[in-house]
């Protein structure tokens, strides 16, 4: 057994590593002639750094908090009609997956490699993280990201909107710089280093400064400067390929945008979110994006039916998911300026557009009836002090002064169709699995085809380094690179029916935890999870026993069982451990342990050195 | 207790199974000490120090003006008044044997890496027309030569400049970058300036940080000053204590010569006795304040200049009003860095701040010409009988030192403003090229206020100054590429020790052709024809290579003659051949060969792509 281990640790730096890295010398050695005088020397001059010829612009689109079945291409019922335009035009892809939270998404895309590996087991927060190699929150130089990479190869480099990996600690304009986007590859940068900000008076950074919002949503801000990053690039060097990642902060909460977008929904959920769920898996399978034979999984024990809520209720939630929906579509408006912006100085023929739609599932953090201006973190309050509350300040959802609002838990799993749990759940795809778009005019043949390649967030870097031609440098400034652990989907572009890749992957997010292998996953949900902690569920469920060793598993086979419904744990006992021995290699190899849980976060016992508080307390 | 004990091996295994190749080499990696176990509780966390500097650091503050001559600021003797100066270095140091490279990327270069111009790749310059695809001239100063804004970065400080960089690749100065080679690329967190080696100070080719940005109209000196007072702001706010170091390197008093007629008038008539009359008054001050030996002489003027008394009454009212213009500019730069001053006593900072105030990055300009410059594109000395151009120039006295002039002094000017040393700017043979005053200043430091300090000096001794002034450390790899050594010497054992032997003991000298070694108060030295005057001053004359063998070598006795007037060479052969051979063997060690010089440059010999007979841009 112990020899069986060993083989398979030995097998996995092997299986993660990507076929393509180069053998770049940190230097060009020089090849001149210094003689005594210019007579009798010979000058020489290194390569100036190039993209290879025609090499494409690359965008990358990472939205925030938007749930598998939100958005119109996917099957949902939100008006997405820049995102329908890029996905009839390019590729879906069904089977791809996010780290299930933010910043470990964030960390793991930016870097190609899994998100404890690159120490971003949690955020890069002081409450968040802790002082162990996966979980500190500051991604080393080592782990150089696709911005270095693609600067190192002739591109200029640019970030807006939400970045997410910077540690509280170095946030101020004292720095240090290093965990900054300037340090981490980016030219420029326009947006906010935390992981949400309000929309109209936004915790702004520009390069490596704070700045004065201008009181415009931000959405428009970080679209306007996106834009003019990209004008002042082509006036000065019409031939240099860029890089964007635009990463707003939509549709994270607060849920903000103005009422022209959000009345455009009025009435148009009244129906409910059961209804919903119905309507988006009926789209889905007309789409084609899941199997013909698909069904939803029960509705989670929390939620009540909509048909049993009060009018009241029913009137405060479906306003809540008006404003929600009138945010995507304002989103994929701002999206649209770009992509017009692209068309207009005619790059859009040769930029390659990935559009990752949501860095994890739907939100969970609005609770039961969703919140409008009060911390995530502040005293709960009872059933029907919440909703009297909300109701008393209806009009606010959406406006500047709804500092906090998100939708309520009904909504966040009608936006998740047809998968179960959210954000936050690591084990369940309700909380990894996004949509992905792959546009690129030039080079995509099946115009509207479908993808269901197992895919990860940590592929995009090698999916893009391939595609531009490029090789992944062994070193980035004299710093030697460590592996990327992503796999390309270049292979499946032209080839719908090619087999995955992308064999194994696992999964952690403060207890709950999982492991896919070739297409079988084993799951573990973890309580006291963030629900619990805060109290929205006391006196609902069974009180939480907290141990990691009887967080009971789950095992599902997703190649029948696209989403979870049939617990196969007791069927195939020798399946379910050999996955769970996989988990536990992994777990090793990129630095899982020690399990942090949300109780060690709440309960404030971690990162023990900083005094710090928690908002809202 | 044995299963942690092998959880925690197996987890050390796992590590060094995946990460196999992977020793990142960045700076000092500290090794992890924490216990990783598999639950929080049979765990230990540990977080590394962050990087601080040592509680009490000073501030820092290097001040590094652009060609001004020795006998320029009342400071130093000269006539044209500087009040701040004159109060830091009243209150400070004075040195009196300081050296700069003699132009000004090499200066730059040198002051900022501690190291020697060449070694760091920038004998000539970062343009593409002044720098050659060797090792001592590519103009990209490597990442092994760290400069002093990332080692003190890296020991904690916030790092800010603001005025001329002067050392940015023209291929890499647009807004695309690459930013390697701009200030964010070599430590500092924020620029504020322009990155070429002159700019008009009202329409500057201005930049913040990695993009260019629109100048708002108001005179450079004053938009930097600002500037640099509100990255102090903004960072005492949010980290009080930590703290800064700010590289404040005006444009001034570089041509063009712009500045307000506010400060030009107030020097209305001053200068109407001429620049010999300036000289005689310069010395006599220099000798006053102990700045010059007080048997100093002044060399000859200069065969190429005339006689003040020789000149017409046109001539005199033409260039006295440079000289005007010149003072007002340079009293107008004191009177910004005034506000600088004043706004770090106002807030409590000035104590605990070292100030080095360079005065010059090298001598007085001798780019004027002879009869100073207003419009060169309009009126070119070189294009015009010496009648014509005189003529023009007097009808345009008016705009002399307008936004609408490029404004250089004639060499009279430069002569004088470099009392008492002969010869220019570009002149690395001469101390009129390469001699210029320090200032050093801090209150908390120096006991000896107002004190005179002789020993030998060179830019790169700055940076191990500073470092060893505010106590910190030279790292060995910043960011992770290991660094070549520090070949500066600190001049902080002469502080409070006026009497103190040198230390800086031997230093080389180069500017495309003009070369000298010092060592231990002796120097060797070769002018080299043809030099810009050759080539500037000679319209219609063809002007012929020369071969760096027939330069002929001088030898001073600087200790006995330290402004270069008595030639020893025929009667100390062994000695002059001595310094050669330090010459040569400083030339090989920091990449002085292949010999360039500005015959070369002016007939576009370097800066050949690969492959290409002409000079261009690297693509």
């Amino acid at each position: 057994m112990n020899k069986l281990l060993l083989a398979l640790s030995l097998s996995l730096p092997i299986m993660l590593v990507g076929g393509q890295v180069s053998a770049q010398a940190p230097q060009q050695p020089y090849k001149g002639v210094e003689g005594k005088t210019l007579a009798d020397s010979k000058e020489w001059w290194p390569e100036p750094v190039k993209a290879p010829a025609g090499a494409p612009n690359v965008v990358w689109i990472l939205l925030d908090d938007v749930g598998f079945g939100a958005a119109h291409p996917f099957g949902g019922l939100i008006s997405t009609p820049v995102f329908d335009s890029l996905a009839g035009n390019g590729l879906r892809y069904t089977n791809f997956h996010t780290a299930g939270i933010c910043a470990p998404t964030r960390a793991a895309l930016l870097t190609g490699r899994n998100h404890h590996s690159v120490h971003e087991g949690g955020f890069s927060h002081t409450i968040l993280s802790a002082g162990f190699p996966g979980y500190d929150g500051r991604v080393p130089s080592s782990k150089g990201t696709i911005a270095e990479i693609l600067r190192e190869s002739g591109y200029n480099t640019f970030a807006v909107g939400k970045y997410g990996v910077t540690p509280d600690e170095e946030a101020t304009d004292a720095g240090p710089f290093d965990h900054w986007p300037s340090g981490k590859g980016f030219d420029h940068f326009f947006g906010f280093l935390g992981s949400q900000t309000d929309q109209y008076k936004p915790d702004l950074v520009e390069d490596n400064a704070h700045v004065t919002p201008d009181g415009r949503h931000l959405n428009e801000q970080i679209t306007d400067k996106a834009i003019s990053y990209i004008g002042r690039q082509k006036k000065a060097a019409p031939d240099k390929p860029f890089f964007l990642y635009y990463a707003p902060g939509a549709t994270h909460a607060p849920h903000q945008v103005d009422t022209f977008w959000s009345n455009k929904y009025k009435g148009q959920f009244d129906e409910g979110w059961d209804v919903y769920r119905e309507k988006v898996i009926a789209n889905q399978k007309k789409l084609g994006i899941i199997p013909a034979n698909a069904q939803l999984p029960a509705r989670n024990a929390n939620i009540q039916a909509w048909n049993t809520l009060t009018a009241a209720q029913k009137r405060l939630y479906a306003r809540f998911m008006e404003v929600y929906a009138g945010y995507l579509t304002y989103t994929d408006y701002q999206v649209g300026r770009l992509i017009d912006y692209l068309k207009q100085i005619h790059q859009l023929e040769n930029t390659i557009v990935f559009v990752v739609i949501g860095d994890n599932g739907a939100s969970k953090e609005g609770t039961l009836h969703g919140d409008i201006d009060r911390s995530l973190f502040s005293k709960p309050l009872t059933d029907e002090q919440a909703i009297q509350y909300n109701l008393d300040k209806i009009g606010e959802i959406g406006t500047p002064a709804g500092i906090e609002a998100n939708y309520p838990l009904g909504w966040a799993q009608a936006a998740n169709t047809p998968f179960k749990f959210w954000k936050q759940d690591a084990n369940a795809e309700g909380g990894t699995r996004n949509p992905l778009i792959v546009f690129y005019p030039k080079g995509i043949t099946d115009k509207g085809g479908i993808r269901s390649q197992y895919g990860h967030v940590i592929d995009l870097l090698p999916t893009t380094a391939e595609f531009v031609g490029i090789k992944l440098p062994d070193y980035i400034r004299g710093i030697q690179q460590d592996s990327v652990q992503g796999t390309s989907l270049v292979y499946s572009f032209n080839d719908a029916r090619a087999a995955s890749r992308h064999t194994d992957q696992y999964y952690y997010i403060f207890g709950s935890r999982s492991i896919y292998k070739d297409g079988w996953k084993a799951e573990t949900y973890h309580h006291p999870d963030f629900l619990d902690e805060a109290g929205v569920l006391t006196g609902k469920t069974a009180p939480v026993v907290r141990d990691f060793d009887k967080d009971v598993w789950e095992l599902y086979n997703l190649n029948e069982d696209f989403n979870e419904r049939i617990d196969l744990a007791k069927k195939y006992p020798e399946k379910l451990e050999a996955l769970k021995a996989l988990f536990d290699q992994e777990a090793k190899a990129y630095h899982i342990y020690p399990f942090i849980d949300w109780d060690d976060v709440l309960k404030r016992r971690i990162h023990t050195s900083a005094k710090t508080v928690l908002p809202g307390q | 207790m044995k299963h942690k004990r092998l959880l925690i091996f197996s987890l050390s295994a796992g590590i060094s199974l995946f990460t196999g190749k992977t020793q990142a080499q960045e700076a000092p990696p500290p090794s992890y000490q924490g216990v990783v176990g598999k639950t929080l509780a049979d765990s230990k966390e540990w977080w590394p120090d962050p990087v601080k500097a040592p509680s009490g650091a000073p501030n820092i503050i290097w001040i590094l003006l652009d060609d001004v001559g020795y006998g320029a600021a009342g400071a130093f003797g000269g006539v044209i008044r500087t009040p701040t100066l004159d109060s830091l270095a009243n209150n400070g140091l004075r040195y009196t044997n300081f050296h700069t490279a003699a132009i000004c990327a090499p200066t730059r270069s040198a002051l900022l890496t501690g190291r020697n111009s060449h070694f760091v790749h920038e004998g000539g310059f970062s343009h593409i027309a002044l720098s050659a695809g060797f090792p001592g001239y590519d103009g990209r100063i490597p990442s092994s030569a760290g400069t002093i804004a990332e080692i003190l970065r890296e020991n904690g400080y916030n790092t800010f400049t603001v005025g001329k960089y002067g050392l940015t690749p023209d291929e890499e100065a647009t807004d695309v970058g690459p930013f390697d080679h701009w200030p964010s690329g070599k430590g500092f967190d924020h620029n504020f300036g322009f990155l070429g080696s002159a700019t008009d100070q009202y329409k500057p080719d201005l930049v913040e940080d990695n993009a260019h940005v629109t100048p708002d109209g108001r005179h450079l000196n004053e938009q930097i000053t600002d500037k640099a007072i509100s990255y102090i702001t903004r960072q005492e706010k949010v980290a009080p204590g930590k703290p800064f170091f700010l590289y404040y390197a005006p444009g001034a008093t570089h041509a063009p010569h712009q500045v307000d007629k506010y400060w030009s008038d107030q020097y209305k008539g001053r200068f109407d006795e001429g620049w010999d009359a300036f000289r005689e008054k310069v010395l006599t001050n220099q000798k006053k304040l102990g700045v010059v030996p007080a048997d100093a002489q002044l060399p000859p003027r200069n065969p190429r200049i005339q006689a003040w008394n020789s000149l017409t009454a046109d001539q005199k009212k033409l260039f006295a009003r440079f000289m005007e213009v010149y003072a007002g500019y340079l009293t107008y730069t004191d009177f910004q860095i005034g506000r600088l001053i004043n706004h770090l006593k106002e807030n409590n900072l000035l104590e605990n701040t070292l100030v080095f105030v360079i005065i010059g990055d090298n001598g007085a300009s001798k780019e004027g010409t002879l009869e100073g410059t207003i419009e060169p594109k309009k009126n070119s000395a070189r294009k015009k009988t010496e009648t014509d151009y005189l003529k023009t120039n007097l009808e345009d006295i008016d705009s002399i030192g307008t936004a609408a002039a490029a404004t250089n002094y004639p060499l009279g000017w430069a002569q004088a403003a470099n009392t008492p040393f002969r010869e220019w700017k570009q002149d690395a043979d001469a101390e009129g090229g390469t001699h210029n005053p320090l200032i050093a200043f801090y209150p908390k430091g120096i006991k000896d206020k107002g004190g005179i300090r002789n020993q030998y000096g060179y830019v790169i001794d700055l940076l191990p100054t500073t470092i060893e002034l505010a106590g910190l450390k030279t790292p060995k790899t910043i960011k992770g590429i290991a660094q070549d050594s520090i070949q500066g010497t600190s001049l902080a054992y002469s502080f409070n020790d006026a009497r103190a032997s040198s230390r800086h003991l031997v230093q080389h000298y180069y500017i495309f052709g003009s070369r000298s070694i010092y060592y231990n108060g002796w120097k060797a030295e070769a002018a080299h024809h043809p030099d810009n005057i050759d080539f500037d001053f000679k319209p219609g004359e063809t002007v012929a290579d020369k071969s760096f063998d027939d330069d002929v070598w001088e030898l001073y006795d600087l200790t006995n003659d330290f402004n270069e007037r008595v030639d020893l060479a025929k009667k100390y052969p062994e000695k002059l051949a001595e310094l050669k051979k330090i010459f040569d063997e400083q030339a090989q060690k920091n990449h002085l060969y292949p010999l360039i010089d500005w015959y070369d440059v002016n007939n576009k010999r370097i800066h050949h792509p690969n492959g290409s007979d002409t000079q261009g841009p690297i693509k």
